[in-house]
């Protein structure tokens, strides 16, 4: 009887694990707006130079399934003679803003300095809910040109964190081991309750003789 | 125990020689301190290095110690669990754990930054940290495959739970590679040379592909994880196309890190008051919301509002927090999870794992952050001993009856 127990311990185990997946897609794709969010920084931007920046944010297109025909608004910026379009990136804000009732901008990318970009916010002085992030009017598109920090603050650390992490497999291998495991349980755990059975009436009968 | 040794050795040896030969500026996180420390790039090098040298000397000697009293020490466990009654309840805690953190994960609102996560879920994850390792510890006493397969199933389903990949890692270590490694050892101790039967061999080599493949596979998931989090470090790299290096530039940071940051506690305690023993073992029981060591050096590397615990070693935490020699206590700290272990198997407690663990996990955050975890661990195996011990009388006159 325990050993019933326990194997329906080990199934409980299983359908709690088979039903946390769902969260932890919701939440990788969540993670993903955090990325934009943060990643308005133009500190962040600094950080990274036009390459760095256009391999990141097709990443996320990528990674959100994100098609360009989708977007609202095509920004395309040329620098060094490399054009990156972020239209559908921006679509892609709004559109996760929408999922968590925020209000945000338009998100424009603008060049601040050569070589240097940074995402901005649409509205000047807007502050985002989101990680503290502000658009101050000097950061703002069209506003003076913000020299490359050397120095490379926390901010800008953690926002590219963020956004690498949202590249990473929401069904993780120690999830996939855990309900191989479970099921491996189950199955001896019924099997060796069988077993038990068995053996317990082979050593009465011995006992017996 | 000698797991914990190794691993406590491995990871001060990789950091002391990583630490000494790279150039702090090429990585932000190192940056960091050096310049929260306002040194230059060789002197903060060169006083890492110290640190570095000093812990591996420390730990090489606590193990030549510990070696020098190993017929003093238990060699195999010497009292059973009441595994009919933990197998059940630690199974069933996995599920109340994991029902806990899925109802938590669906009702609250869901936090978009990783470190906000873990503050959402912090006391969850903390009593799956204090679990775990008696769990494993449970799972290295069970008497037969079976028990421990459930034992293992409990365990996954903690860890699945916790967001920190170290736990992971060390599971996998004294879970299964260290008694594999032990299995292996005795395996080719009983049959030697030309007397090795056919079906040792066979065994030998099932054991070792098992333990080769258990660590290629949590290897390489923390590999591709840390090759996917993108760091200031892909800046030097990732323009140029080489992923590769970058993975290799993020492992450097990571492996020599905590040299730095024990530097960094040793030069900080030397000119302002930081967080007591007291203060950290308060914090750890909940008692108070004070920072502890660890968690103030973040701060102090990182600016004011940001979260987290540095990694100040054995010797962070004796330079920051006592008048003694930082080696003294590089070699007492991890004695005393020693001492801790003889002197409960001598009382029929069997508590290697929880000590092994103890000690590696120390090596890294200090001592004293180690320390309220590893009392109620023992406290609970011992308590589940004890239940054996009590009933095994109460067996043996239903025996004689």
């Amino acid at each position: 009887m325990g050993r019933i127990v326990v194997a329906g311990l080990f199934a409980v185990l299983f359908v709690i694990q088979a039903a946390s997946l769902v969260p932890a897609y919701e939440r990788s794709r969540m993670r993903i707006a955090e990325v934009v969010y943060r990643a308005p920084d133009p500190l962040l931007a600094s950080a990274l130079d036009a390459m760095e920046m256009r391999a990141i944010l097709e990443r996320v297109m990528r990674a959100h399934n994100v098609r360009r025909a989708d977007t609202p608004a095509n920004i395309s910026v040329s620098v060094d003679a490399l054009t990156v379009e972020f239209g559908l990136f921006d679509g892609d804000v709004r559109g996760i803003a929408a999922d968590f009732g925020q209000q945000v901008g338009a998100a424009s990318l603008n060049k601040l300095s050569s070589g240097v970009y940074a995402v901005l916010c649409g509205s000047a002085a807007q502050r985002l809910s989101f990680g503290g992030c502000t658009c101050s009017p000097a950061n703002a598109p069209g506003g003076p040109a913000t020299s490359n920090s050397a120095s490379l603050p926390e901010s800008a650390r953690f926002g590219i964190a963020r956004l690498s992490e949202s590249r990473l497999p929401w069904l993780r291998p120690v999830d996939v081991l855990a309900m191989l495991i479970y099921v491996a349980a189950i199955f001896v755990w019924r099997r060796g309750d069988r077993q038990h059975a068995t053996g317990s009436v082979a050593s009465r009968q011995a006992g017996v003789e | 125990m000698l797991g914990g040794f190794g691993l406590a050795l491995l990871s001060v040896v990789a950091g002391t020689i990583v630490a000494g030969s790279i150039d702090p500026v090429a990585f932000p996180d190192i940056k960091l301190v050096c310049k929260a420390l306002g040194e230059s790039g060789p002197e903060c090098v060169a006083g890492t290095v110290k640190a570095g040298v000093v812990s591996t000397a420390g730990i090489v000697v606590a193990m030549l110690v510990t070696w020098s009293m190993r017929r003093a020490l238990p060699s195999a466990a010497t009292a059973d669990a009441p595994h009919a009654l933990a197998l059940p309840l630690a199974t069933a805690s996995a599920a109340i754990l994991g029902a806990a953190y899925l109802v938590a994960a669906i009702v609250a609102p869901p936090s978009l930054s990783r470190v906000a996560e873990i503050s959402q879920h912090a006391a969850l994850i903390s009593i799956v940290n204090l679990g775990w390792p008696i769990i494993l510890q449970l799972a290295a006493m069970a008497p037969d495959f079976r028990t421990r397969l459930g034992y293992l199933a409990s365990l996954v389903a903690l860890l699945c739970i916790t967001p920190y990949r170290a736990t992971v890692l060390a599971a996998a270590a004294f879970g299964i590679v260290f008694p594999a490694l032990a299995a292996l050892l005795s395996t080719a101790r009983e049959s030697s040379g030309f007397r090795m039967r056919t079906w040792s061999i066979w065994r030998w080599m099932a054991i070792a592909a098992g333990a080769i493949g258990v660590t290629a596979v949590a290897g390489a998931m923390i590999l591709y994880q840390t090759a996917e989090r993108t760091s200031p470090i892909f800046r030097t790299t990732v323009s140029a196309g080489e992923t590769a290096s970058s993975l290799a530039l993020k492992l450097a940071q990571r492996i020599a890190y905590p040299i730095y940051q024990a530097h960094f506690a040793e030069r900080l305690g030397e000119t302002q008051a930081l967080p007591s023993a007291l203060d950290e073992l308060a914090s750890k029981l909940r008692l108070t919301r004070r920072e502890n060591l660890n968690q103030q050096l973040y701060r102090r590397i990182y600016g004011p509002g940001t979260v987290g615990e540095t990694t100040s070693l054995y010797y962070g935490e004796a330079a920051a927090r006592t008048s003694l020699a930082p080696f003294a206590w590089v070699v007492a700290a991890p004695l005393l999870y020693v001492l801790a272990w003889v002197l409960l198997a001598r009382m029929g407690v069997d508590v290697g794992i929880l000590a092994g663990l103890a000690i590696w996990r120390g090596s890294l955050g200090g001592t004293f952050s180690v320390l309220p975890a590893f009392v109620l661990q023992v406290l609970i195996i011992w308590l589940l001993c004890r239940l054996t011990a009590l009933r095994a009388p109460a067996t043996a006159s239903n025996h004689g009856r």
